[in-house]
């Protein structure tokens, strides 16, 4: 007798899970995180397309302890916002490369916007290999600032920014840096938020020849380099991104230039 | 040495492998990256008169060897994709993939690239007549019949003096038949084909359709046995070239569409399969088999298992 029927014909390369939210924590007025009971196994920098039926797919940057925190912008995070701990949430990944922290000993983190997610699970780990951490969260207004206390908690030096100075620094986050800078010395910069202020910190990092590691944002849907909506020059940054060194990222012409709408065309930064 | 080149109504193609349609292909850059990845000639996305914003995420789900896509049909339209793909300055032939409703359409986006500037420079353009998941195209409108097919070949060939090629899917009837109309009404190329279906997966943990349009086509290996009879079919009712594609992932797939009488080979879905480089890996594995099995050049096999 022939027993096949715990054969599978075909292996499945990308898989979507259902897990259950486990908790659910308010950040700020429109931020909220949400833990998973699943293991997700990911590294710093990596993302996950999350699904909500009948409302749609997005990428969302992997937090610490597989959390993910979202901000209520839109239609597909409004839902998300809806949703409570017990919850069902399926999801595909985790996808894309991440965040080396190399033989570093002294590194800044440059966060704007939910760009410090994937900064505090890099903080994490950075500080359990004993490397010194600085944190620049920066944000338009103080209540937009997120994280302050569980970057301070790890033991980390943290410095908020803020565009209109009502919170810590006055200015953008360049800046931040660069006063920082005047006293410090990093060994390379990580950074993941308006791609602006990432171009601008990766031409300061050559400046000061340090290195700098970057996660670049385009518009992800099928999330395995088939697609092509999130094209950078000729690179998928769904499947060889998010992050990138800075010096490869200044080989992209369009890194820190234009960027990509939902409907494939060109938009200038 | 096994020669590798095919000729493809008027294009020359260093290999058989040609990047299809909504693979990659939204931006010129994309395109050019499929190039210096082995590609020999690349389409772009398909694309309309209009913007389309396409269906819903999720737009593509894996299932038992394949997937389910229902993009939509996401494009920028004619006019921002004149800008974008103008200047292409590599010599693998670029293919403009090209979507509308009816002749009227089609006519339309006939027009608009007869009147762009010079360097809108293109070998050929692929109407597709055959998407299994987009309301108002394709299988979902009935464009799948020998009268609209002629019709929308004789709008674009008024039009332009470029060679045309006719995408249809295998999910339409009597392929043969619809191959030949095509050819009638002055096509120089068959691609067959697009993806078949329409399909649907339902995540049971869920309880729902994964795709965000519910259904979608089925791309990928699980595809290839009914693209491969399709060829084979047309294969024998037209004399014009004919670009295998659907479910190809490895160069013994090629040569299996070849030999159903594909004239060269469009790659998709393998791009994930096999990583970005793919046309690269199956032209090498098509030169392997070739080699071992005496052949000097590619061109000896195609049509093969009708003798
Ligand atoms: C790699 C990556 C990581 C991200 N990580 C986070 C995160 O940790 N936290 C967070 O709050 N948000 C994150 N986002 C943004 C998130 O994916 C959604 O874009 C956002 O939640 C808005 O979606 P919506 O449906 O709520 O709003 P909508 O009204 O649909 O869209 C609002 C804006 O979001 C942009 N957008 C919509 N869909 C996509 C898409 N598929 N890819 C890229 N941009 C899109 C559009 O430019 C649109 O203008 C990330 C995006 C990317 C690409
Ligand atoms: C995500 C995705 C998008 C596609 N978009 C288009 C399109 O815009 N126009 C078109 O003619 N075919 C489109 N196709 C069909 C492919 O060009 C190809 O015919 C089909 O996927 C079968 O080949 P494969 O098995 O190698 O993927 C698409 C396929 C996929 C998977």
């Amino acid at each position: 007798m022939s027993n096949n029927s715990n054969k599978k014909c075909c292996s499945s390369t990308f898989p979507q899970f259902t897990a259950k939210i486990k908790s659910v924590k308010e950040e700020n007025y429109r931020i909220k995180t949400f833990e998973l009971d699943y293991d997700l196994k990911a590294k710093p920098g990596q993302y996950a397309l999350l699904w909500i039926p009948g409302v749609g797919e997005r990428p969302m940057s992997i937090g610490l302890d597989n959390t993910f925190t979202v901000a209520n912008v839109g239609g597909f995070s409004e839902a998300l916002h809806k949703l409570k701990k017990g919850d069902k949430l399926s999801l595909r990944g985790p996808l894309g490369s991440e965040f080396e922290l190399k033989k570093f000993k002294k590194i800044i983190l440059v966060g704007g916007g939910y760009g410090v997610v994937p900064l505090y699970f890099l903080a994490k780990v950075a500080c359990s290999k004993n490397i010194s951490v600085t944190a620049v969260i920066a944000a338009r207004k103080a209540e937009d600032i997120i994280f302050e206390e569980q970057f301070k908690k790890l033991g980390c030096i943290v410095l908020a920014s803020t565009d209109d100075g009502s919170k810590g620094f006055r200015g953008n986050a360049v800046e931040a840096v660069k006063s920082l800078m005047q006293k410090n010395s990093y060994e390379c910069i990580y950074t993941c938020g308006p791609e602006k202020m990432m171009y601008h910190l990766v031409l300061l990092a050559k400046e000061k020849e340090i290195e700098s590691q970057v996660s670049i944002e385009r518009y992800i849907k099928c999330g395995i380099g088939i697609c092509g909506s999130c094209a950078i020059n000729s690179h998928l940054v769904c499947v060889d991104g998010l992050v990138y060194s800075g010096d490869k990222a200044l080989r992209f012409e369009e890194f820190g230039k234009s960027t990509r709408d939902g409907f494939g065309k060109k938009k200038v930064l | 040495m096994v020669k590798l080149s095919v000729e493809l109504a008027s294009l020359k193609l260093e290999n058989p492998t040609i990047l299809a349609s909504g693979i990659i292909g939204v931006t010129k850059g994309s395109l050019e990256g499929a190039v210096q990845n082995g590609a020999a000639a690349v389409t772009t996305k398909s694309i309309s008169i209009e913007p389309r914003k396409g269906h819903e995420t999720p737009i593509m789900v894996e299932t038992d060897a394949g997937f389910l896509n229902a993009v939509g049909y996401t494009n920028p339209g004619i006019y921002s994709a004149i800008e974008e793909f103008s200047d292409w300055k590599s010599k693998a032939p670029l293919i403009l993939s090209l979507v509308g409703k009816d002749e009227t359409e089609y006519s339309v986006l006939a027009e608009k690239i007869r009147s762009a500037q010079k360097n809108f420079k293109i070998s050929a353009v692929e109407l597709v007549l055959s998407c299994p998941h987009t309301p108002g195209y394709g299988l979902m409108a009935g464009q799948d019949t020998p009268e609209q097919t002629a019709k929308v070949v004789r709008a674009v060939k008024s039009k332009l003096p470029v060679p045309i090629i006719v995408k249809f899917s295998p999910s339409s009837l009597g392929v043969g038949g619809l191959a030949k109309a095509a050819e009638e009404a002055g096509a120089s190329a068959i691609n067959m084909g697009n993806t078949i279906g329409p399909g649907m997966k339902i995540n049971i943990d869920q309880k729902k359709p994964v795709l965000g349009f519910k259904m979608g086509g089925l791309s990928g290996p699980a595809m290839r046995p009914v693209t491969v009879r399709s060829i084979y079919d047309i294969y024998q009712s037209v004399k014009i070239p004919i670009i295998g594609t659907g479910g190809v992932s490895y160069g013994a797939d090629a040569i299996e569409l070849m030999m159903a009488g594909a004239s060269a080979i469009g790659i998709g879905t393998a791009v994930w399969y096999r990583g970005q480089d793919v046309f690269r890996k199956i032209a090498k594995e098509m030169e392997e088999w070739l080699d071992s099995n005496g052949y000097s050049s590619v061109k000896e096999i195609v049509g093969l298992a009708h003798e």
